[in-house]
């Protein structure tokens, strides 16, 4: 950079920067002006020094147009060095020979760093700190800004140095991970940078839009104005903002080209909501008005009419009167000879229902003639139920299928409808908030494609805006209040230490079955801490083993903990569905059948899946749940997609019980019978192999011996005092009266269950005929003798009353 | 500032001079207001003449007096229009003299203090 301090646009920009300010300009005016005053006044007095007086304006008025527009955007001069291409606001801030730092310091000074600080929480002090400080290193800093800027038209800009800083940073990578970015995302904003900078100039040319005698060979249309919206008006005002994308490029061609030849002049976009269906109605409503565009006089400056059916239907008391409507407002867009009508959700016009007429007999005639031209908008589901309804109607009409915009289309249309969303809501949005918007719609927001849903998120994420800035955390607020959905990691003190104990407070309420507790909870953690694949299921588990052994109790413990209440537990007996026609009753629609597996999750999708006694599914239900178990996606009869990768999916299962009860009996460790233990499941055909390697883990739970047995009747016994906790009352049972309850209750085929019954019929009654009776007051405890629980067991009435312990000797269970 | 402004600014200043043109010309849309000179205005009486020959006959008239009514209003709108024409090249024309001249207006300045002088 040597020598070329004294480059023209070095200077000049030096210059701009040091006399672009207001007061000076100010000065020149007020000078100017007093000049031109003071000679016209000795003109007026007969002064001929007055004409010198006043010609002196004239190098003052040159300054202010030179500082007004020559120092404002200095042109680019033919070389490729710094002061030949760099942005003058950057290069007039630069000394001789700048080192890296020092242009970082200058390209935070202008709009390109604001907009890198405010977008993207790249501070002028973090760019700064980490460039280097060495001279020579700025060359290859400058090379890399030429490479960013390509063949773009006009000067190296401050955000294109920005991003060739950070890329000529050594470990860059690490430093944008704290701010959640990557090198593909400063490049993103860069060109997002670069497309405002287009927008702005775009809007501050003037447009020709025709002028005042444009219409006149058009006829008046009254009645489609009182009905409908002109969308074409809307362009003309400013009122809708356009984004130019590739596809909705692409489908505005085929709409020109279907209105430019002869055939049917109409043309229907299909495409699930929120694809942007109305948004490419008015791109193409915008390209009618502009007079640049090449178009044939026959589309030139057509005015595009949206009508709206509620309001048709509202205005007009039946069919009678609504046809005759719709065929006057048709005469009338016949008539004017300009006008394009637009039937946005134009389902409404061919099926009868609330909001809703069908009107083909009337519309289908006006299709076929193709006099006038009519564009329709209707979702895929509504497109195929017309078709197979009217065939005749779907013929008739042009179909253009719009995609749902791909990630960096997505992009694109929040970046371009922020800004009016920004100006409204007086936030300022983050780009993590943009990209966070995007990654939580795809995943949790179904009933809408993208962009739409997107956009949806974005805009309630407005509510939740952290002093006026809207950053990922703010959308993250706005999914978990609409959806119930917990998206944040793992930040709170209380949840990283819920996790990092997740298997005591498992086994606060479950006995031993250590390794199925390690597993499940070795995989939640994983998730919490983001080690995961975020395109499958939290975790997919098959827990074998006898019944009565805590599978369930597991799945019900997995809920409290990690999704903070058992009501999070979505439960399923697939012995219900051993038909092949239940798979239907499985992935029904939520409006048909609000318990089907589908609806439960698509309401609650951070739940625990339970899966009850895969066993007995039919091989067709098991074959439905295989996507589920891979990819965490399961489709509806509607078609419609259900994420269950928020969900943790636990399948039970007691096939082989006995084979595992008798190897544990035989002293085998659950670890050596694992694997022949599998081998016989697919032996016996209970399970295919491809259905069993769906699961990250088979977790086998092994009979409960006696002391665990004792353990269980201890966390009954628990739960028993806190439901007495409200009336102040506990019950405490004797060592031996436990050990009677485990003889009484354990069945070696049903497990600890029937331990549950006979608690009930022994403790529970025993304390609840003490209380009725009134012999035991608040604040006491009633201990239980073996001869209490023997007797009660027994059938006979309780002859001697249990114990009672006043409250200073209160011993617990 | 010199080089500037005899090179970029007056080409740039040639530029705004052609925009204001290009404005004018496409409010009073000069060129529409040509190809559809005589079309019927707004449509009015513009209706197809099907029917008896009476019928057809008085929708031709009709039709007619709606052309002739446009054509009438089109011809004072293209003459207004080219009025406003003229008078913004005559306006750009003066601002690129202006322009040309405003460098060397101080010298002409004390030519003319010397001259009224004497």
């Amino acid at each position: 950079m040597n020598n070329q301090f004294n480059h023209p646009r070095w200077q000049a920009a030096r210059l701009a920067n040091k006399f672009n300010v207001p007061t000076y300009k100010a000065g020149a005016i007020i000078i100017s002006a007093l000049l031109l005053l003071a000679g016209a006044l000795l003109i007026y007095l007969h002064v001929s020094v007055g004409w010198l007086v006043m010609s002196l304006a004239s190098p003052l008025v040159m300054v202010i147009v030179w500082m007004q527009r020559g120092l404002t955007t200095i042109t680019v001069s033919g070389g490729n060095t710094l002061p030949d291409r760099l942005e003058s606001a950057v290069l007039g801030k630069l000394p001789n020979n700048p080192t890296p730092t020092q242009l970082a310091e200058a390209a935070m000074q202008t709009s390109s760093g604001q907009f890198f600080a405010g977008r993207f929480g790249i501070g002028p002090t973090f760019l700064s700190l980490l460039s280097s400080e060495a001279p020579s290193a700025t060359q290859y800093v400058w090379e890399n800004a030429l490479r960013l800027h390509g063949s773009t038209p006009g000067p190296v800009s401050g955000a294109e140095i920005v991003v060739a800083l950070l890329q000529a940073m050594p470990n860059n990578a690490q430093f944008l991970a704290q701010l959640q970015l990557d090198e593909d995302d400063v490049v993103a904003g860069m060109l997002w940078h670069r497309h405002i900078r287009e927008l702005i100039d775009y809007h501050s040319k003037p447009r020709r839009t025709g002028g005042i005698a444009r219409d006149w060979s058009f006829g008046y249309a009254p009645l489609l104005r009182r009905f409908g919206v002109n969308i074409s008006d809307q362009i003309a005002h400013g009122a809708l903002l356009n984004v130019d994308l590739e596809s909705h490029n692409a489908a505005r061609a085929q709409i020109v080209q279907l209105f430019t030849h002869s055939g049917r002049q109409n043309a229907t976009l299909v495409g699930p909501l929120g694809v942007g269906k109305t948004t490419v109605v008015e791109a193409f409503a915008a390209y009618l008005l502009e007079a640049k565009h090449e178009l044939p006089a026959s589309l030139r400056y057509r005015q595009v009419i949206s009508l709206d059916a509620s309001a048709l239907i509202s205005q007009a008391r039946g069919r009678g009167e609504i046809e005759q409507l719709m065929n006057d407002l048709l005469l009338e867009a016949f008539r004017a000879k300009n006008i394009i009508l637009c039937l946005d959700n134009a389902q409404l016009f061919f099926e009868d229902g609330n909001g809703s007429i069908d009107i083909s007999n009337l519309l289908l005639p006006v299709l076929e003639g193709g006099a006038i031209r009519i564009i329709l908008t209707m979702d895929e589901q509504r497109w195929l139920q017309i078709s197979q309804r009217n065939p005749a109607l779907a013929t008739v009409l042009n179909r253009i299928i719009i995609e749902p915009t791909t990630r960096e289309e997505t992009m694109r249309v929040l970046q371009d409808q922020l800004l009016p969303l920004e100006y409204h809501n007086k936030v300022i949005f983050m780009y993590q908030a943009l990209t966070e918007a995007y990654r939580l719609s795809e995943r949790y927001i179904s009933e809408q494609a993208m962009p739409g849903k997107a956009l949806k998120l974005l805009t309630s994420a407005t509510n939740y805006a952290d002093g006026s800035l809207i950053t990922a955390r703010s959308v993250q607020k706005a999914i978990e209040q609409t959806t119930g959905v917990k998206v944040g990691t793992a930040n709170a003190p209380e949840e990283r230490d819920r996790l990092l104990n997740m298997e005591a407070l498992i086994h606060q309420r479950m006995i031993n079955q250590t390794r199925a507790v390690k597993v499940v909870s070795d995989a939640l953690r994983r998730a919490r801490a983001g080690v995961r694949n975020q395109d499958r299921p939290i975790g997919t588990f098959l827990f074998m083993g006898p019944t009565g052994v805590g599978k369930t109790e597991l799945s019900k413990a997995l809920a409290e903990v990690y999704f903070n209440g058992e009501n999070n537990l979505v439960r399923l007996d697939l012995n219900e569905f051993s038909q092949a026609s239940d798979v239907s009753r499985l992935i029904a629609d939520a409006a048909t059948d609000p318990h089907s597996l589908t609806a439960q999750v698509s309401k609650q999708p951070f739940s625990v899946v339970l899966l009850d006694e895969i066993e007995k599914a039919h091989p067709n239900v098991l074959n439905a749940l295989l996507q589920l178990l891979d990819e965490g996606l399961l489709r509806d009869v509607n078609n419609k997609t259900v994420s269950f990768r928020d969900a943790i999916i636990i399948a039970t299962s007691n096939a082989g019980a006995d084979m595992i009860r008798r190897s544990i009996d035989a002293g085998y460790s659950l670890e050596q019978i694992e694997q022949p233990f599998v081998n016989s499941l697919i032996e016996q055909k209970l399970f295919r192999p491809e259905f069993l390697n769906r699961f990250d883990e088979i977790v086998m739970f092994r009979p409960l011996n006696q002391p665990e047995l004792l353990q269980v009747i201890d966390l009954i016994i628990n739960g028993i005092n806190k439901n007495l906790a409200l009336q102040k009352v506990a019950v405490s049972v004797a060592d031996d009266a436990k050990q009677l309850l485990v003889e009484k209750g354990y069945d070696p085929r049903l497990g600890a269950r029937p331990m549950r019954r006979i608690v009930s019929r022994s403790v529970e009654n025993l304390v609840a005929k003490q209380m009725l009776s009134g012999t035991v007051q608040p604040g006491q405890t009633i201990t239980l003798t073996r001869d209490d629980i023997e007797s009660s067991l027994s059938g006979e009435a309780v002859s001697a009353a249990p114990v009672v312990i006043p409250p200073e000797t209160t011993t617990s269970a | 500032m010199v080089r500037w402004w005899y090179g970029e600014g007056l080409y740039g200043q040639m530029l705004r001079v052609a925009r204001m043109l290009g404005a004018t010309s496409d409010y009073f849309s000069i060129v529409a207001l040509l190809r559809t000179l005589f079309a019927p205005f707004r449509q009015i009486s513009a209706g197809g003449g099907t029917g008896p020959l009476g019928v057809r006959l008085h929708a031709w008239l009709d039709k007619l007096v709606s052309r002739l009514v446009g054509g009438a209003i089109r011809t004072v709108t293209m003459l207004v229009g080219i009025l406003m024409l003229f008078l913004t090249a005559l306006i750009g024309l003066l601002l690129l003299v202006g322009w040309v001249v405003l460098p060397v207006l101080p010298l002409i300045g004390a030519i003319s203090a010397i001259v009224w002088r004497v």
